[in-house]
């Protein structure tokens, strides 16, 4: 019975180290909290400074730096919370403002650091280390940065291909050449939302990323036509509809919704009966935008054949299409009973409201 | 070796056994949840939920909110869920046949007028008394439903039913959500290429004596109360610890009903909520991946170690009592509906351990204890008792309980660090040392009675009586 006891109070005298390290823990970061208040005076004034920098002559400028601050870039922590605040100073900086604090950040040599974490065998300091190389606009290190893009570890291969778009622009997008992983949604809303920042730019490249082998990439190479409105693309995205993943001939149908022509959207409705149901959920959808007085018998055909749900979506297209469309259905024998009767109550008060 | 002493040994060296195997499962699941918070922590530092908060890309979101006889606060509640940073969104609150005025309630504050909608019954439910919806523009992402009363998991099938986007949130109406609460549960969703995401949760706390103003939490308060405290602690535990382990196994069966995102479309194809069972959070997390199972499609149930939901606990015995029980009902309901998956290697992790380890640790936990405990007192009276053991394991167990508990006051500290003040980090220690003599026992004997109740078929909800957000004021 003595093992308990040692048990005992060994699990006791655990939790009394564990609470010592608990409070010992906190009166750093309580300390550090106010020395973090005077470093943040310091590195504020220094972006200020950067910032506001009346130099005439920004390829030569030099910005001075104190002694008390020169001890201080020594410190890990330090160095981190200046990296930090010239980061996201730049983020909202563009011209002559971002320059000079890109030439602060090269003055004080944080991208020797930056380079240094680049070879970290740690994901987050790797990443870490492309993402503040590519806000800092560093083109210098291209080369370096565009080798992690198809790192084995997501992240560092997401903030790589986040930094190369900042780095080169529409151009940045030639790591879809070579990706072998798959991008998944959430990158892919990033990379469009990095592209967008960017001036409108008829960039080369997706008719070869529409046939790539790595479906993540045909379906961002949709997406890049639906947001760029990519009309010459018209035929390699209907060429996508025959495609035998669900997942790009749904985007298919969904860019083909933004650069339609007049033959798009008879094509839509002679593939609805092949699809599955979420792609003919798009397909009615787009013909909501698309559709003109001659698709609507066809539409109505289709709602013999549909669940509740989808004769929903129909009749809500029907009726978007033309309002004499809701007279042809309630020409309809069925229209009188119920699912279909009250469908078209509920859309007719959708289009009075 | 008399008959009494084999039985006497039989029964404390099982106790024993019982309870080594426990604390190593606790010891793995504490150990194992630190590089999932970790992972966490390092991946949420480079996202900006911004980027979907107006990406046309987000996935639809539909938010369930069931209220019976919320009157008292509807408007409120509701102003708080519209006030949620998500551009394709949805909010639905279901009246579940109150007998309040809280209809009457939302139709005044947002100018409602009934319309005429046809509820697609994909799941079968109580009538649907009306749909409603705003003229006001500015509410055009509410949709309130009026239907006859038939409970909890009745009202989401409704909400169910309704709903038009990809994914359903399901809420308590009175819990109050960070405002990029949702941003953060519908990020999992977007991030797996290989597998399915069939369910997202976050974590839920404690609210009470926390700051609420205009529907959101503006200073976050320990509570003053034990009772709450002790939740509070214990909610620490099982989210930050508990829970993001069994994330990381894949293995979660639990996404809390108070704030969890679910695929509609799995929802409806395993046929929504069941209203035969109390646990309804519970069994549909536990039918959804069943059905991922039979089907042998990849899926994960993901699981966002941050704060993002703030729930008002019971303070008093009675109420906490009742939830309780009900909780043990519902685990007990689901655990019998799917028996079937009891240590059977046709599902996998789910049917080899994370079942098993809820029967065993999660159902059995307390009906063991509390036998053991009666067990003692007959030994004592029959003089069989060798107290030497029994109160070295009694140590043991305490002091176990009390290291995982600075445990996971630890991971708070260290992550989230929501109880800033140094006072209030000593009183959640104090309270897990207070814990097992004030808390524990009532909540082992709630549990009891919560078996006891489902042997008797007793099937309540039990009323959950709430003190609001309104009495708490600001600390000096």
């Amino acid at each position: 019975m003595i093992y308990f006891e040692i048990v005992a109070l060994s699990f006791f005298s655990l939790a009394v180290l564990l609470i010592t390290f608990i409070l010992i823990y906190l009166k750093i970061v309580n300390v550090q909290g106010s020395k973090h208040k005077k470093w943040k005076n310091i590195v504020e004034i220094l972006v200020r400074d950067a910032i506001f920098n009346e130099s005439a002559d920004p390829a030569h400028m030099h910005f001075p730096i104190n002694h008390r601050t020169s001890i201080l870039l020594k410190n890990n922590r330090f160095r981190n919370l200046l990296t930090q605040e010239l980061l996201s100073a730049k983020k909202n900086m563009s011209g002559t403002a971002a320059t000079y604090l890109q030439k602060l950040y090269l003055q004080l040599e944080l991208d020797q650091y930056a380079l240094k974490d680049l070879s970290s065998k740690k994901w987050y300091v790797k990443a870490k280390a492309l993402q503040d190389l590519g806000i800092m606009n560093l083109n210098v290190y291209l080369s370096k940065i565009y080798r992690q893009t198809n790192h084995k570890n997501e992240l560092v291969r997401m903030e790589a291909q986040i930094a190369v778009i900042k780095l080169t622009g529409f151009d940045g997008l030639r790591f879809l050449d070579v990706v072998s992983y798959q991008i998944n949604n959430w990158q892919q809303i990033k990379l469009l939302n990095e592209l967008s920042y960017l001036p409108a730019s008829n960039f080369n490249g997706i008719e070869k990323w529409l046939l790539s082998k790595n479906d993540s990439v045909v379906i961002f190479a949709l997406k890049l036509v639906k947001s760029f409105h990519r009309f010459e693309l018209h035929q390699q995205v209907v060429d996508c509809l025959a495609h035998s993943s669900d997942d790009i001939r749904y985007q298919a149908i969904m860019a083909l919704e933004k650069i339609y022509d007049e033959s798009t959207s008879s094509l839509l409705l002679r593939l609805y009966d092949q699809e599955v149901l979420k792609n003919r959920i798009a397909i009615v959808k787009a013909l909501q935008q698309i559709g003109s007085e001659e698709d609507i018998p066809a539409l109505i055909s289709f709602l013999a054949q549909e669940e509740a749900e989808q004769k929903r979506m129909l009749v809500r297209t029907i009726a978007n299409i033309s309002p004499t469309g809701l007279n042809q259905l309630l020409l309809l024998p069925e229209s009188n009973i119920a699912p279909l009767s009250l469908i078209i109550k509920q859309i007719e008060g959708e289009l009075e409201s | 070796m008399s008959w009494q002493s084999i039985i006497v040994d039989i029964f404390t060296y099982g106790l024993l056994a019982y309870s080594v195997l426990l604390f190593s499962c606790y010891i793995f699941i504490g150990i194992y949840s630190v590089g999932e918070v970790k992972n966490h922590l390092y991946k949420n530092s480079f996202t900006d939920y911004r980027q979907l908060a107006s990406a046309s890309q987000a996935p639809g979101m539909s938010i369930l909110a069931p209220a019976y006889n919320e009157g008292a606060n509807v408007i409120e509640n509701v102003r708080s869920l519209l006030s949620i940073h998500y551009a394709n969104l949805e909010v639905i609150i279901i009246n579940d046949g109150s007998k309040d005025d809280s209809l009457a309630k939302l139709i005044e504050a947002y100018n409602l007028y009934k319309t005429a909608y046809f509820v697609n019954e994909q799941i079968k439910t109580k009538a649907v008394r009306g749909v409603y919806k705003s003229r006001n523009k500015v509410y055009k992402k509410l949709i309130v439903v009026d239907k006859e009363n038939g409970g909890k998991a009745d009202a989401l099938n409704v909400g169910v039913n309704i709903a038009q986007k990809e994914y359903i949130v399901c809420i308590d109406v009175d819990c109050i959500l960070e405002q990029d609460a949702l941003l953060k549960l519908a990020k999992p969703f977007l991030e797996h290429t290989k597998q399915r995401v069939i369910a997202t949760g976050g974590v839920i706390r404690i609210a009470n004596d926390c700051v609420v103003e205009g529907g959101r939490l503006v200073a976050v308060n320990l509570p003053k109360k034990m009772l709450p405290r002790v939740q509070t602690l214990e909610y620490i535990r099982a989210f930050l610890l508990g829970r993001m382990a069994w994330s990381r196994l894949n293995g979660l069966l639990l996404i809390s009903g108070a704030f969890g995102a679910f695929d509609k479309e799995i929802v409806i194809k395993c046929g929504g909520y069941d209203h035969h069972t109390v646990g309804e959070d519970m069994e549909l997390v536990v039918r959804m991946r069943r059905y991922m199972e039979e089907l042998d499609l990849p899926y994960k149930v993901g699981f966002i170690p941050d704060p993002l939901c703030w729930t008002e606990a019971p303070a008093d015995f009675k109420i906490l009592g009742r939830q309780r029980n009900r909780w043990t009902r519902g685990t007990i309901e689901t655990l019998k509906m799917h028996k079937v998956m009891f240590f059977n290697p046709k599902y996998g992790f789910l049917g080899m351990v994370s079942y098993p380890y809820w029967f065993l640790f999660e159902f059995l936990a307390p009906i063991i204890e509390f036998v053991g405990m009666f067990f003692f007192i007959i030994f004592s009276v029959l003089g069989l008792t060798n107290w030497r053991f029994f109160i070295g394991l009694l140590a043991v167990v305490f002091t176990f309980g009390f290291l995982y508990s600075v445990f996971a006051i630890l991971m708070e500290v260290l992550t989230y660090n929501q109880y800033k003040r140094r006072k209030d980090i000593l009183k959640l220690i104090l309270t897990a040392f207070l814990e097992p003599f004030v808390f524990h026992p009532y909540v082992v004997w709630s549990a009891v009675m919560g078996n006891i109740d489902l042997i008797q078929k007793k099937n309540s909800w039990g009323e959950m009586t709430r003190q609001g957000f309104t009495a708490p004021k600001k600390p000096n």
